[in-house]
């Protein structure tokens, strides 16, 4: 079964994407030979029920699971392919993460949160604080340098996550339920201020989300079910 | 960085764990430095009485009958053959030299000279000091720094006529139970450092004197031997009578060092003991702390954080904790050394020989060994929990983080339980099991 229509000058691509567990004896199928491609600067909405795998599809997009058949390919690599630790490298380099939890380090400060990915990236000290800074001052928290994350609120606390998801100039922005821990209006300014950037950078944006309003943002719709992508009507 | 803050942030398990590393380095260490001054007083001690003898007459019963030593010096076979010298030991308690422990050596003046140069008549000697001893009954001779150090010094012998006078230098002294009194007319003067650790606990006198003093009136309690390389000790041997035998110098010292390795070595595996527990606490506390963060691990998973580098970091809280817990572990073991060390001699003195330990030796190499083994069990401790901080999934991050937060909350209420747990424990304990 063909869900979507794939090429080979697609950004994100993925194929005949296959990925069960076992839960005790009972092997449970998530995803069932997904198909699916995605353009450079496309904000795609994949909906689903909880428990759907619309979270396993992310994980297997970003290298952090492996699937037990088909292939990821993003930027012209095939992420089954590499080996989990060259799979590690490639998400530091070209992936950003928006978590539901904001999952921000509780011990660094704002600053320190923001610059992580780009010491990881061996980016040197004083450009990676100039792009950090000009990154917070994007989401407006850039008074905030200072600050530990526990002294933000849920809204500021999710800029400062889209700050380090994106600082580092990642090609793909994963995002999982990054409004679904906020409240209306909050998750409304934080879904704009995602897609705006996204846009501003033309970056490839997959978000998983329950949210109508935050899935109003996205330029296409896929539905996950019963481990099937379908375009939303 | 992130290491650091991580450590301040959890203030308790921090303490926890240096203080533990520290408590087991401290141990080590203070053990360590107490069997080291043992065993060089012992060294001290062996060398100040062995002196260059190569071998010594001793008997079965501790001593030897001075016939023996009369019969070496006027027989024509050995008298030229060898260079011979009798000497009584004892030892000795004395309220005016603190009550530790001495050494009493009761040497033959005239035949000292080619065994101990710093006793017999050698440049650091008081030539009026050693006439003394022959001349005044009851004469003794300390180093100069042990008198000093507890405030006595000599009578000349014209001033023992004068009781007040005599009063100043008479030592009481305590030896196998009996009280003896003895006059110090003369110092010895150590010429170097080593002359002067091993003069530290010695009262020397002349045979007479020591004989008297410990009641061993015409019996040795060996005689110390200078034999030529190519001599026949077997003819000797055959030579001594019943009782009496022939050793080598270092066999004797070898012997006693072997009486008390297994002793040393119950020590040094009680003070490992101590470092075990050290890094059970480590373990435990590291543990908790992984588990305690195991979103983070996730989320730095999958920010771009590999394996190795998750490995790294808990590894790295580790040796900063282990660098800390030894660097404090090191000063506090070298305060418990000191009250360590009497404990160890005191437990020489009651099982082996008597040996007295007057300042603890603080080499570099306990204190490298000490902090080595303080950060090395760290990171060993450490190295489990690391491993399973490594090896958390990335999707917990994404899947487990609201998980995670529920169960912490569930913390309070299993702390609670554990600590009813403890009470309840505590309560039958105090319940009597026999009337």
């Amino acid at each position: 079964m063909q869900n979507t229509i794939t090429t080979m000058t697609a950004f994100l691509r993925f194929h005949d994407l296959t990925k069960s567990y076992y839960e005790g004896e009972v092997r449970r199928v998530v995803l069932q030979n997904a198909h699916a491609e995605f353009q450079p600067g496309e904000i795609t909405a994949i909906l689903g029920k909880s428990g759907s795998g619309k979270s396993t599809l992310l994980n297997l997009i970003s290298g952090i699971d492996a699937p037990d058949s088909g292939q990821v390919w993003v930027d012209g690599q095939d992420l089954t392919a590499l080996s989990e630790r060259d799979r590690t490298l490639f998400r530091r380099a070209r992936i950003g993460f928006v978590f539901q939890f904001f999952n921000l380090i509780p011990t660094l400060t704002v600053g320190e949160n923001v610059s992580l990915p780009l010491e990881l990236n061996r980016i040197p000290r004083p450009e990676a604080q100039q792009k950090a800074q000009d990154m917070l001052e994007a989401v407006g928290l850039l008074d905030r340098w200072r600050t530990f994350p526990e002294k933000l609120s849920g809204g500021e606390q999710q800029r400062v996550a889209l700050a380090r998801a994106l600082v580092h100039d990642p090609l793909l922005i994963l995002a999982d339920e990054p409004t679904g821990n906020l409240d209306e209006e909050t998750g409304a300014q934080v879904m704009s201020l995602l897609a705006r950037l996204a846009r501003e950078q033309n970056r490839t944006l997959l978000m998983v989300t329950h949210s109508r309003e935050a899935a109003a943002h996205a330029d296409r719709f896929l539905r996950l079910s019963h481990g099937q992508l379908l375009p939303e009507q | 960085m992130l290491s650091l803050r991580t450590l301040l942030r959890h203030p308790i398990q921090f303490i926890i764990m240096t203080f533990g590393i520290a408590l087991g380095v401290a141990v080590m260490v203070s053990i360590d430095l107490a069997n080291t001054s043992a065993a060089r007083a012992f060294d001290l001690s062996t060398s100040a009485v062995t002196g260059r003898a190569t071998h010594a007459i001793v008997g079965s019963n501790q001593s030897v009958d001075e016939s023996v030593y009369v019969r070496l010096r006027t027989d024509p076979q050995w008298r030229e053959a060898f260079e011979s010298a009798p000497l009584v030991l004892a030892y000795a308690v004395s309220p005016q030299l603190g009550e530790v422990p001495f050494t009493m050596l009761g040497i033959d003046p005239f035949a000292e000279a080619p065994f101990r140069s710093y006793l017999g008549g050698g440049p650091q000697t008081q030539p009026e000091a050693i006439a003394s001893l022959l001349t005044v009954p009851g004469a003794v001779l300390l180093s100069a720094p042990t008198a000093e150090s507890y405030g006595l010094e000599p009578c000349a012998p014209d001033e023992l006529s004068d009781t007040s006078l005599a009063d100043a230098c008479r030592l009481t002294l305590s030896i196998d139970g009996e009280t003896r009194h003895a006059y110090l007319t003369g110092l010895l003067e150590p010429s170097d450092d080593f002359a002067r650790r091993a003069l530290d606990t010695l009262i020397l006198t002349d045979i007479a004197t020591a004989q008297s003093l410990s009641g061993t009136s015409g019996k040795l309690t060996q005689i110390d031997l200078i034999l030529p390389e190519d001599f026949d000790s077997s003819a000797l041997s055959a030579a001594l009578p019943a009782g009496t035998l022939l050793v080598s110098s270092e066999l004797r010292s070898s012997q006693v060092t072997q009486m008390t390795a297994a002793f040393q070595v119950n020590l040094t595996a009680l003070s490992l003991l101590a470092l075990l527990v050290g890094i059970f606490l480590i373990y435990n506390a590291m543990t908790f702390s992984v588990v305690q963060r195991r979103p983070l691990f996730g989320t730095l998973r999958s920010i771009g954080y590999t394996r190795e580098q998750i490995f790294g970091m808990v590894l790295g809280e580790a040796a900063l904790v282990g660098a800390l817990g030894a660097g404090l572990g090191l000063g506090l073991g070298i305060l418990l050394g000191q009250g360590a060390v009497q404990m160890v001699t005191q437990t020489i003195n009651d099982l082996f020989f008597v040996v007295t330990v007057r300042g603890i030796q603080i080499p570099a190499s306990s204190l490298l060994k000490g902090g080595l083994a303080g950060v090395i069990a760290s990171i060993l401790a450490a190295a489990p929990p690391a491993w399973e901080a490594a090896s958390v999934p990335p999707r917990l991050a994404l899947s487990r983080a609201g998980l995670e937060s529920r169960a912490q909350s569930a913390v309070g209420l299993v702390a609670g339980l554990g600590l009813l747990a403890a009470l309840i424990g505590a309560v039958i304990l105090t319940i009597p099991t026999r009337n």
